[in-house]
């Protein structure tokens, strides 16, 4: 009898073995089998960088005044010369400079990329400049300037330095062969950017973490449809569940091309929360795909953007500033991360200071990260099951800010043989971590659907990971409830009645 | 509850040990400064203390002039100058004494390192030196332009009228060209002269200004009769140019050739090639009248014109109702002759048409 049980393991251990390498084979043949028919289909689209310089009033005694197509140029000019800088002290490469800058301004550039390597950075986010003098044949510009300025210095993996301030400049601009170029820049004033911390009570969130079956990730905005989204939310309603948590794609909401469809359609996903009585957590800068210092401006413009709309609706309970950002932390650097977060939640705080902020942390080792600027600790939990009570509890311990765990889930992903899940083993795990996380202040359920077409730029291109995060659903695709959907049920209303 | 935290206090929060300062462009350890704490404007240190730092005196000065070439008695000019300290910062609240090349010398004050002068240059045209300085430094010189003003230049032609003989190049000539203060129009200004026929047929040649007027030369070979000639400089037209050109004269009308096209019942002719009085063929595009009558009685009249000195047309006349009188008329010249039925020539190729 031991002898069959062994020979059966042994058995069962080959067949995952071949079944592992046939996967891991047929994950690399995916990748492999990525043809374009152009060199610029591989390539990233370079977009237009846009101006991020707003213009006042000029002096009315200007010799020469500034047509719109001037502050075009020299809005460009300013904006790119910022950037550049940004991006030449993150690559220590001072080359760059030489389009965007001239005179003493270029030696000065390229100084501040020398000293960057002792860690420090400078990243400029916005700008407003007021025209100050203008030459008559148009070589010669100055303008006073407002500038949003972000500073910080790393030190290895931790951040050593952060700051956010409100610079004020001069300046000054020559039109030489190649457009405009900084040739100097003086900063005559910095204040601090004031910023509120509203704060967040209430009663737990039982939540669900939402798509819609067939448009999960880059397709849920380009193909919003609002019947479909009033029908989920009905349905989540219906399970007991008191909040959403649903997520911006960064591009779609920072494209000129797109950001009013955009904008749009987040301003009646909103009202149909509110509809059905659904508190709603907007997770911004879904995807980004960089956190290169050249894209915090434009990071910034999106946020100005975005933030008046979840403003103006009382659906939205919080804001997840960025999902799972410590998974970043390997390709970016920790303190680069952690920097563009700061910045991101003080912009936030100052463009739309009643709203209270969160970062949905991967796991509950970074849910610490940067507590004392947010108004709600989160972090999501995939970890090991029989730990995840003394998980919460000791991030608990650690902050006075309420704690949510805003990711749990598990697959129903079902091979063979209930392996490596099942139906029921979801219901039965999903049960388990939900009573062990019983006593957050939130919890949020992965996912509402399964996603029968999953974005594999989202969740990685390999098929076994692909299969596993398209059976993470409450629902089928096509609605049929799974027996996790009575389980969650189950705990929404003990989770609310514990409150009530 | 709303609790209010400035970012300062942020900053507080994330600051090491070690201290460290923000300029204008960027953020290093204090210790590490070095010749940046020359740099001019605000340092703010992350231990709470702060310098707001003046340019030194003045030692190097740019000058700016522009624009290159100003409208004398019409334009303004700007001279600007920026004055830099021995670190390259820009000196702000000094006196900058302005030289236009003309004139008393101009005091003004730099105001955030720029100090500019909006001036009014005098009305003669020519080429002008600037300079200014700056706490006794002096700046390198710009030179700039004031150039005669165009809009108010009236041309006319060096004569009212003119006579060409036909096949020669003609010479057509501008008075001086100058404007309203006496300054000759700069060498390189462009002009144009438009000649018209009497079949309103337009020439238009092109000219340039050189030594205060504009010349030039054009063959004239296709454009006899009675031309009228104007000038148009920077928008201004001209008075009016009589530009009479002889007719062209045909010396050697060559051979009429006609021979049968018995598929279609026709004739067809060419005639040259023709010479003119100077010894060149006729000019390709002139036009040529073709009259015949053959000795039936019947006749054709066809209008064509030369291509590579010949007239080659098609008649429908029977090639049997020969010998056929020709009369080919090209300009005022008339060749008259009795034409017999022949093989057509060899290597005939034809490109015209009739």
């Amino acid at each position: 009898m031991t002898r069959n049980l062994m020979l059966i393991a042994v058995f069962a251990a080959m067949i995952g073995g071949v079944l592992w390498t046939a996967s891991a084979a047929l994950s690399r043949a995916t990748e492999r089998t990525v043809t374009y028919q152009y060199i610029a289909d591989a390539l990233d689209a370079l977009s237009a960088r846009p101006s991020h310089v707003t213009w006042q009033d000029q002096v009315s005694d200007l010799v020469r005044p500034v047509t719109p197509g001037d502050e075009v140029a020299l809005g460009l000019a300013m904006t790119e010369a910022w950037s550049v800088l940004a991006l030449a002290q993150s690559t220590g490469d001072a080359w760059l400079l030489r389009d965007s800058f001239s005179g003493v301004a270029q030696e000065r550039a390229e100084r501040s990329v020398l000293d960057a390597g002792k860690g420090g950075q400078m990243v400029v986010l916005s700008q407003k400049a007021q025209p100050q003098f203008y030459h008559l044949d148009g070589s010669v510009f100055q303008a006073e300037v407002s500038m949003r300025v972000a500073r910080f210095v790393a030190d290895g993996d931790d951040l050593a330095y952060f700051e956010l301030v409100e610079d004020r400049a001069v300046t000054t601009l020559l039109n030489e062969t190649n457009g405009w170029r900084i040739y100097a820049h003086e900063r005559t004033g910095a204040a601090p950017i004031a910023s509120a911390q509203p704060g967040w009570t209430g009663a737990p969130l039982a939540g669900l973490n939402y798509y819609p079956a067939a448009t999960p990730w880059r397709d849920f905005w380009p193909a919003f449809d609002e019947n479909i989204i009033a029908q989920d939310f009905a349905r989540i309603a219906d399970l007991g569940g008191t909040a959403v948590r649903v997520f911006l794609t960064a591009e779609y909401f920072a494209d000129p091309d797109t950001q009013q469809a955009a904008l749009d359609s987040l301003a009646m996903l909103l009202f149909l929360a509110e509809d059905v009585g659904l508190q709603v957590m907007p997770t911004l800068f879904d995807l980004k795909p960089t956190f290169s210092p050249t894209s915090w401006a434009q990071d910034y413009a999106a946020l100005r953007a975005v933030l008046p709309v979840l403003a103006a609706s009382p659906a939205v309970t919080m804001v997840d500033l960025k999902n799972e950002p410590d998974l970043d932390f390997e390709a970016n650097g920790r303190p680069q991360i952690l920097a563009w977060l700061m910045t991101m939640a003080s912009l936030t705080r100052a463009e739309a200071p009643e709203l209270a902020l969160t970062i949905g942390w991967a796991s509950s080792d970074a849910a610490l990260e940067l507590a004392e600027i947010l108004d709600v600790v989160s972090y999501h939990d995939y970890a090991d099951l029989s730990t995840a009570t003394a998980r919460l509890e000791a991030v608990q311990a650690a902050t006075d800010r309420p704690v949510m765990v805003t990711e749990i889930g598990v697959t129903s992903y079902d091979m063979a043989l209930g392996l490596p899940s099942s139906q029921a083993g979801q219901a039965d795990d999903l049960d388990a971590r939900l009573k062990a996380l019983a006593g957050a202040d939130g919890l949020f359920v992965w996912t509402l659907y399964d996603f029968p077409n999953v974005d594999a730029t989202a969740v990685g291109g390999s098929p076994w990971v692909q299969r596993l995060q398209a059976r993470f659903g409450l629902f089928a695709a096509d609605g049929t409830a799974k027996p996790a959907a009575e389980v969650v049920r189950q705990a929404f209303e003990q989770l609310t009645a514990i409150h009530d | 509850m709303i609790r209010l935290f400035f970012a300062l206090l942020l900053t507080a929060q994330m600051a090491s040990a070690q201290d460290f300062t923000t300029d204008a462009f960027g953020i290093l350890p204090t210790a590490q400064l070095g010749d940046r704490e020359n740099w001019a404007g605000l340092q703010q240190s992350s231990n709470g203390g702060e310098t707001l730092r003046t340019a030194g005196r003045t030692e190097a000065v740019i000058l700016f002039v522009g624009p290159k070439s100003i409208v004398a008695g019409r334009e303004p000019g700007h001279a600007v100058a920026l004055g830099l300290d021995v670190h390259g910062n820009m000196v702000s609240g000094t006196q900058a004494d302005v030289q236009l090349g003309y004139g008393p010398v101009i005091p003004v004050d730099t105001l955030d390192g720029i100090a500019g002068v909006l001036f009014t240059p005098p009305p003669q045209s020519g080429a002008f030196l600037a300079g200014v300085e700056i706490d006794g430094v002096q700046s390198a010189r710009a030179d700039y332009r004031v150039s005669a003003d165009l809009a108010t230049v009236l041309p006319q032609f060096a004569n009212s009228e003119m006579s060409v003989l036909s096949e020669t190049f003609g010479v057509i000539e501008t008075a001086p060209l100058t404007d309203a203060y006496g300054n000759s129009v700069d060498d390189g200004v462009g002009l144009s002269i438009v000649l018209t026929d009497e079949s309103d047929t337009t020439t238009f040649v092109p000219s340039v200004v050189r030594d205060g007027a504009a010349r030039s030369v054009l063959l004239v070979r296709d454009m006899a009769g009675t031309n009228t000639g104007q000038l148009a400089l920077a928008g201004t037209g001209s008075g009016g140019l009589g530009f009479v050109v002889d007719d062209m004269v045909i010396e050697d009308a060559g051979a009429f050739v006609f021979w049968a096209e018995p598929a279609i019942n026709a004739v067809r002719i060419r005639l040259g090639p023709l010479a003119t009085s100077k010894g060149y063929l006729v000019p390709d595009g002139i036009a040529a009248q073709v009259d015949v009558v053959a000795a039936d009685g019947t006749g054709s009249s066809v209008q064509g014109w030369v291509l590579d000195g010949y007239v080659t047309i098609g008649l429908l006349l029977s090639p049997d109702a020969g010998p056929f009188e020709v009369s080919l008329t090209v300009g005022k010249t008339q060749v008259d002759r009795r034409v017999d039925l022949s093989p057509p020539p060899e290597n005939l190729t034809i490109r015209g048409a009739e």
